[in-house]
């Protein structure tokens, strides 16, 4: 089994080989090789040669024989065994041998000393020539005196059935019960212990005259023994030659994050996960290697092996591992899906033994620590008069201040709480599971609450030596209210932008405008206790009293989710397997929002109450069929794959609005109670699908030159015919140097060294819809013309877009080369990576000439580059009482558009009508195009001599205003003036994390951040002047000459000014993600209450935040597909403190 | 496993979308394809559009609106200092070109096969004609496009020369004259469609910027014996929906009250945009007048012209107020209002009396107000003009006093150059702020005496920018001189 490291070489120290004085360890080796083949069976994709046939070549003169034996080892997966006395008088060997197997290797040498050896299995045992007999028959332990017992427990406190315990350097052996007890005759006092299990670090304990030794195992974090989940199977991390960051259950079972989005946050280096929003159930953006598409940049996700439309309703707690595939070769054999990198989860299943019972509780309060600061109203009177706004109060004679964001925020409580039960027999492993997780918003309480109970059940059954099958199964209903959020109308916007003298809610009489209201039949909204809420003193119809827009908004999604799939693996020859998947995503969205007539000033206001009721089904379904083949022929491993996948996706839509209702309550909020006769409704449905077929080839020799290629072919119904097929290859080659011959002396401090190499070719469409390419007639709302006053309307037909039947494939080709160390017995390991992907052929919106007349939505627009370096970095010592693990992970990544269709030089977006961003070659996708600025003019004749020099014209700068540069030095400042003036994405992000764990007591770290990013400041209204502004606009103002040479003036609209890069802010952050206490009460008392494990918490998540940003959240912004980090008012991300409590039994 | 429905599995699934070779075949599709022409039409003039942007480059309004920030376009428009980049500009090419190519489907796909099908092609031209009359007379030599353009031939569409231009413009509106009904002949729920009078009243026009002065006669002369329209006797109701498409319309975009529609495409947007800045703005006790966003503000110029000419009755009432007729009816402006000169514009007005809040309707952007494209006023004065450059004063007094008659004005009796001079005064006057100003005073050679104060560069504004964009996808255009 060359693919495999023998657990014992894991530990290969010397010291322990004095200590054997009993080299009978043939039953040893026969527990370890059914070890390992379990780890075999898990490994469907692993090349599986014999390690008899191995081949390697020798040049040694007269050299130490132990100097041989770590070549051999180094080169093979061969492990020597000896006692040091045994070579201290051998005398100095020689060696020439090209190509040779071991056993050939060993005959030659050991005709040079006095020395027998034996071949078991992996492992050859060195002996003096005088003691060359081993008992055969090694089925009955060798009795011996002094028992030890104990109890084995897994890194969670659940007992671990099956491990084995070994007295080193005996056949003695012993194995955990369902318990995780065990009995072991140790014979010495001063023997060792060796306790090893599948997928689990092995330990030595030495016995020390102890009779009792309990110990917990925790899973393997060398990158040697891990497994890895590819597509279509797994592969051991050793073998891996593509970008796959893993995160194990293990690294994530203690944080206190609801979805598994945000556990990838700040983990992976290259991988970046940002808040769109904070709003409680709010998907969040992951982006892998960068943004490399226009609009939808998300990865695809799989859970267990099935496409879904988001994470967000999984429960962490069901999960086992996550994957990242990032770079396109290991991304290749989803093809067409597979362009913006691939995160694939895999859930929890139920383990070999007695049921165990897992239950997390968690109980919190969310608030927010980085609230904005607004100009009060001494500030904001001053500032508006400044900028000569007139009807504006003295600052002086101003009242209390109002502090809207203050006044929207309310700490708002979160509790979570998950179960797992799991267990199984011989034949059969189960896990049930179920999740509820209640969260409700910082702003809009329970009006923008989120909560999840998730279900789940997953089986797996061998039903015959040869056929397994299994069901991975969940059923999930999330209810989320919300509240409006972004720009116009938003709760967050009322309160950015409402004027500070305007009370939160009327006391005593109310002002004349509110009483006319009422005495005119409207009704101004109320709070709970019947309080009139405040009317902006400038009222205008985009922005209200947010706290009354809460009130009348009553939005409610219950989303009701089935997933999963059902599995059947065959296995008719050895190494020979045929799988057959049919999995579902099927999701029923109810959509109920109403509100009731209100006024919320002269020009915001409702006569009737309204109310909106939809429903939305989708159903996803994919059939897999995949055959893998394994086969190892001396030192050459290979494994094939090639299979068939079919996916269809139908969405069914309708919706109706009625007007009026019976009575304005909830209840009464159905169509039913309706008392206008006109509804509004709409509906539609619609369907793609998805063919392909792929393949893979993996090889390897020896473990050390390792090979992969895969192929995948597309056809997706979304395309014109004739671009509907795409084909994606991928190849990727590895180095194990560690495993040469020249390196043989540096193992004992490199323990691992591999270099990877690997080039792809990914697909999207995610971006395009159905028919997109096609024009053909259509109708709708807006192709109607009145016929009269009365709202008759004449419906009109009309093309719905130009045609671009050549629209083909967005395709992304990345090369990567990666670099994995491990060091100090892969204590600390390294990834680094390098990587240039360019998507080519990407897909923009399209622009087609004025003069054609219609619309174009897609076109091919050209070609973006993203390259950058990432780190991963890791130091885990887990051997002392004091345990501990630091890792750290860094990505830089550049962004550049590298080719532009011609006929498009510059596409160019704009929020709310000012032009903000661009796509342009040259410059990073979207960056933010505006007027470059050059300080502050000071008085008017540097004003009057800028004229002078530029013949300056279209802008009539007073002093305090910023100086424009003229960067088309035309003498117009004018639109063509604008430019690059920033880059939405950061120099570097990076994640750190520290866990420490002593006597029960543990603590958790996780810091996160970026550094270099700029974020557009747009929520300024420039078209309200009376809007509110942040304070920094006040403290920050230039107020007379010499004042300040970096913000202008006071002024509320100079559109010279808000188009420019002093709207631009450094968005760098540091944010402690999480910040962790717990204790573990010690195992005698656990058990005498019947536990496994009880660990109490307190956590401290998204709790500080370190920036200078002066807007919303350095985090948030508006990410739509042509704007990145621009700060339209987004619901700010909260920070939560929160107690929790972990039961095992 | 898919091979035997390997075709099925990946044929699209769109709903709601018809292959266009399918389509118009019937009458039913005729009139639905004409209705887009038509939607494309109200789209244009909703919502800011060419009619704000000719505003901006005349002498009458300020850009108005709740500061220098609030679309700052319109502002580079007004001050003369936009380029090819400017959003406002572009978006008015594009409007145009998006009703040529609805109009292009209809009159190319169309088949005369019915009456029916007959006059709906006609109408298409008819807009198709207007389209290109407002391109070539704001950018000069544009690309003639009559057809559906492959990608391929995006990059060579030249400019064609404006004579050329003309010459389209001619013959669509020639061709629809010959196939379209008489406006009192449509149906009631037909009569916003184009008719023989919109087509003559266009070509007169188009006649009259071509200086084709006896054509531009003989179609006045169709059109006045064609006894299809008449002067509203009372100038204050020409802009009220009870006048819509009444004896002194002869094109008009038709904009209705919102029912229970959630959407606002079919009300006219401009109205509460250009309604008074509502930060600063009193309602006068007893005017309907709304406040609004604020856009579009009169200029003391085009006040004081209607004082020189002496003309303070209902016409000059029902076109602008001053500000203190504003505080004698008991209202207010408050004079920071931004770009305010003291004059509160009327014509267009923001008036109750146009809008409801019924069915659950927010009233502020409600207003049914039609835009008048082409009305019997306009034809007297472009008649008038006419005659008095063929020599025929007489005629030219006749048609000119006819429109000063109806604002109580005294009879024009004198002869030579100052009767041009009272014509070009009386369509100052008579058509204030309905967006014809700047291309009369162009086609007056009159744009620098009167715009330079603003800003315009004579040899280089006549004429706007090709947007940027275009000229980027189509290197075949060439660029306006100045730009």
């Amino acid at each position: 089994m060359t693919t495999l490291t023998p657990p014992l070489k894991v530990f290969p120290d010397p010291s322990i080989r004095l200590k054997s004085k009993h080299p009978e360890i043939k039953r040893l080796l026969l527990i370890l090789r059914l070890s390992l083949f379990i780890v075999l069976a898990l490994t469907e994709l692993t090349a599986n040669a014999k390690s008899q046939e191995q081949r390697i070549s020798l040049t040694e003169k007269k050299v130490p024989l132990e100097k041989i034996f770590k070549l051999i080892e180094s080169k093979t997966e061969y492990a020597f065994y000896y006692q040091n006395e045994l070579l201290e008088n051998v005398p100095p060997v020689s060696i020439t041998i090209i190509n040779a197997l071991v056993e050939e290797i060993l005959e030659i040498l050991f005709k040079q000393v006095p020395l027998s050896y034996r071949i078991i299995d992996n492992n050859i045992v060195i002996k003096s020539k005088t003691d060359s007999k081993l008992p055969e028959n090694v089925r009955g332990p060798v009795q011996l005196s002094g028992p030890v017992k104990g109890k084995v427990v897994d890194e969670n406190g659940s007992p671990l059935e099956g491990v084995t315990v070994t007295v080193f350097g005996t056949s003695t052996a012993a194995k955990t019960d369902a318990e995780g007890n065990y009995l072991v005759n140790s014979g010495q006092a001063d023997s060792v212990l060796v306790f090893s299990f599948v997928g689990y670090a092995t330990k030595r304990v030495s016995i020390e005259g102890r009779e009792t030794i309990n110990l917990d195992l925790l899973p393997a974090n060398g990158m040697l023994s891990d497994i890895v989940v590819v597509g279509y199977g797994t592969q051991k991390k050793s073998l891996v030659t593509g970008a796959i960051s893993s995160i194990k259950a293990s690294e994530f079972s203690k944080s206190s994050t609801t979805s598994i989005d945000q556990v990838l946050q700040g983990r992976v280096a290259g991988v970046s996960v940002s808040t769109n929003s904070g709003m409680p159930g709010e998907p969040m953006r992951v982006r892998i290697r960068g943004i490399g598409s226009n609009g939808n940049s998300d990865p695809l996700y799989i859970v267990d092996g099935i496409v879904v439309s988001s994470l967000n309703n999984l429960d962490p707690s069901e999960i086992s591992s996550v994957e990242v595939l990032k770079d396109a070769a290991s991304a290749a054999i989803y093809g067409a899906q597979g362009a913006n990198g691939v995160v694939i989860v895999s859930t929890k299943t139920g383990k070999k033994g007695a049921l165990s019972i897992d239950l997390n509780t968690q109980y919190g309060s969310s608030t927010l620590k980085n609230l904005p600061k607004m100009m009060n109203a001494f500030e904001y009177t001053s500032y508006l008069r400044e900028a000569g706004i007139p009807n504006v109060q003295d600052p002086t004679t101003v009242g209390e201040s109002t502090d809207w964001i203050d006044a929207i925020i309310k700490p708002a409580k979160f509790q979570r709480y998950t179960m797992n039960i799991s267990g199984g027999s011989d034949k059969s492993t189960y896990l049930v599971g179920g999740s509820m997780t209640d969260q409700e918003g910082i702003i809009g309480g329970p009006n923008a609450q989120f909560r999840r109970y998730a279900f789940r059940v997953n089986s797996d059954h061998t039903i015959k030596p040869w056929l397994k099958i299994g069901e991975r199964l969940s059923f999930t209903n999330t209810v989320q209210t919300s509240i409006p959020q972004e720009n116009s109308g938003s709760v967050v916007g009322g309160a950015v932008m409402m004027d500070p003298l305007t009370p939160v809610v009327y006391a005593g009489v109310l002002p004349s405008n509110v009483q006319d209201a009422i005495a005119n039949g409207y009704k101004p909204v109320q709070d709970d206790n019947g309080n009139y809420y405040g009317i902006g003193a400038f009222p205008n119809n985009e922005f209200s009293n947010p706290l009354a827009v809460t009130q009348i908004n009553h939005n409610k999604n219950k989303n009701y989710i089935f997933s999963g799939n059902v599995y059947m693996d065959i296995e008719p020859l050895k190494g020979l397997k045929f799988t057959s998947r049919y999995g579902i995503e099927l999701s029923s969205a109810n959509i109920r929002n109403w509100a009731p007539s209100y006024w919320m000033g002269p020009y915001n206001f409702g006569n009737t109450a309204s109310v909106f009721s939809g429903n939305n089904s989708r159903l996803h379904w994919q059939w897999e069929n995949f055959a893998s083949y394994q086969r190892s022929i001396g030192v050459h491993s290979f494994s094939l794959l090639a299979g068939t996948s079919a996916i269809k996706n139908s969405l069914v839509t309708m919706g109706t609005t009625g007007r009026g209702l019976l009575l304005e309550e909830d209840q009464f909020a159905e169509l039913d109670f309706v008392s206008s006769s006109l509804f509004e409704a709409n509906g539609n449905q619609g369907s793609n699908s998805l063919q392909s077929y792929y393949g893979r080839l993996t090889y390897d020799y020896a473990g050390k030159y390792l090979f992969n290629t895969t192929i995948r072919r597309d056809g997706s119904s979304v395309m014109a015919p004739g671009h509907q097929w795409g084909t994606f290859p991928s190849a990727s080659v590895g180095w194990v140097i560690s495993k040469e011959n020249f390196f043989s002396s540096f193992t004992s401090v490199i323990n691992n060294l591999k270099i990877r190499g690997s080039w792809g070719k990914n697909g999207s469409i995610s971006n395009v819809t159905v028919g997109a390419w096609n024009s053909a007639i259509i109708n709708g709302v807006t192709i109607r013309y009145p016929v009269d006053n009365n709202n008759t309307l004449l419906n009109g037909t009309e093309p719905n877009n130009l045609p671009n039947y050549d629209l083909k494939w967005e395709t992304s080709e990345q090369t990567d080369i990666g670099l994995d160390i491990g060091l100090l017995r892969n204590r600390l390991t390294l990834s680094a990576d390098y990587f240039i992907k360019l998507t080519k052929d990407l897909l923009t919106p399209g622009v087609a000439p004025g003069f054609t007349g219609f619309g174009l939505p897609f076109i091919n627009g050209g070609n973006v580059k993203n390259s950058g370096l990432e780190l991963e970095l890791s130091y885990r010592n887990d051997d002392r009482p004091f345990k501990y693990g630091l890792s750290f992970n860094i990505a830089a990544i550049k962004n550049k558009v590298t080719y532009l269709n011609p006929i498009y030089p510059r596409i160019l977006t704009d929020i709310n009508r000012i032009t903000y961003s661009a796509f342009e070659k040259g410059f990073p996708i979207w960056y933010f195009y505006g007027y470059k600025t050059e300080g502050i003019f000071q008085n008017q004749k540097q004003i009057d001599d800028y004229a002078a020099k530029h013949n300056l014209t279209g802008y009539n700068p007073k002093p305090g205003d910023p100086i424009i540069q003229n960067t088309k030095d035309d003498g117009i400042i004018s639109n063509d003036d604008m430019t690059n003036i920033g880059s939405p994405y950061p120099d570097y992000t990076f994640g750190t994390h520290l866990d420490l764990s002593y006597k029960g007591f543990d603590l958790l770290v996780f810091v996160q951040g970026q550094v270099g990013n700029k974020i557009l400041l747009a929520f300024n209204r420039t078209d309200f002047p009376y809007s509110n502004k942040l304070q920094y606009w006040y403290t920050k103002r230039w107020t007379g000459e010499n004042s300040t040479n970096s913000f202008f003036r006071a002024d509320v609209d100079n559109p010279f000014v808000y188009g420019s890069d002093m709207m631009i802010f450094d968005g760098s952050f540091v944010r402690v993600k999480q910040l962790q206490i717990g204790y573990s009460l010690p195992k005698m008392l656990t058990t005498k209450i019947g536990l496994n494990n009880l660990r109490i918490y307190a956590s401290m998540d998204d709790y500080f935040t370190f920036t200078k940003y002066p807007g919303m959240d350095p985090e948030g912004g508006t990410h739509n597909g042509q704007a990145y980090s621009v700060d339209n008012m987004m619901y700010p991300v909260s920070g939560r403190i929160l107690v929790g409590l972990n039961l095992k039994f | 496993m898919f091979a035997g429905c390997k075709k099925s599995f990946l044929d699209a699934d769109i709903h709601g979308a018809i292959p266009i070779d399918s389509y118009y075949k019937t009458d039913e599709e005729a009139i639905a394809a004409t209705t887009s022409v038509y939607n494309q039409l109200k789209l244009t003039y909703q919502w800011g559009g060419p009619y704000l942007m000719k505003q901006m480059l005349s002498d009458e309004a300020n850009k108005g609106g709740g500061g220098a920030g609030d679309w700052p376009e319109f502002k580079l428009v007004q001050t003369f200092t936009f380029d090819p980049q400017n959003s406002v500009i572009n978006d008015s090419w594009n409007s145009f070109y998006g009703i040529i190519s609805r109009a292009n489907l209809v009159i190319n796909n169309v088949q005369p096969e019915s009456e029916i099908r007959t006059r709906l092609i006609a109408e298409a031209k008819i807009l198709r004609a207007h389209s290109y009359f407002e391109l070539v007379t704001l950018w000069g030599a544009v690309p003639i496009v009559l057809d559906n353009l492959p990608v391929s031939s995006w990059s060579d569409q030249k400019r064609d020369e404006v004579v050329n231009v003309y010459a389209q413009i001619e013959k669509d509106l020639s061709e629809g004259l010959e196939a379209l009904p008489e406006k009192s002949t449509y149906d009631i729920s037909d009569r916003w469609r184009a008719s023989k009078g919109t087509a003559r009243g266009l070509l007169l026009k188009t006649y009259l910027f071509e200086k084709k002065w006896d054509q531009a006669i003989s179609l006045f002369t169709d059109i006045e014996s064609s006894n299809e329209f008449s002067l509203e006797p009372d100038f204050d109701k020409i802009f009220t929906w009870q006048s819509e498409f009444g004896s002194e319309s002869l094109f008009e975009v038709q904009f209705t009250i919102q029912g229970p529609v959630t959407d606002w495409l079919n009300n006219n947007m401009n109205i509460q945009l250009m309604a008074p800045n509502q930060d600063y703005y009193t309602q006068a006790s007893g005017d309907g007048l709304k406040p609004g966003w604020g856009f579009n503000i009169a200029t003391p110029k085009i006040w004081n012209a209607f004082v020189a000419a002496g003309d303070s009755g209902v016409r000059r009432q029902s076109t602008l107020w001053s500000e203190a007729e504003l505080e004698a009816k008991g209202g207010k402006m408050d004079p920071a209002c931004y770009d305010w000169e003291g004059f509160l514009r009327r014509k267009y007005g923001s008036f109750e009396s146009e809008t409801t809040s019924d069915n659950g309707a927010d009233f502020t952007i409600n207003y049914s107000t039609n835009q008048r494209l082409l009305r019997y006023s306009d034809v007297l004065l472009m008649a008038a003009e006419a005659y008095y450059m063929k020599g025929d004063e007489g005629n030219a007094l006749k048609y000119l006093n006819m429109v000063r008659i109806r604002a109580a004005l005294p009879d024009i009796t004198s002869s030579g150059g100052t009767v041009l001079d009272a014509i070009v005064k009386e369509r100052q006057l008579e058509l204030a702020f309905e967006g014809n100003r700047f291309q009369d005073l162009v086609r007056w050679g009159l744009a620098k005496q009167e715009l330079e104060a603003r800003g315009f560069v004579i040899g280089k504004h006549e004429l706007l920018p090709i947007p940027f964009s275009e000229m980027q996808i189509d290197p075949s255009l060439t660029q306006n001189p100045g730009y």
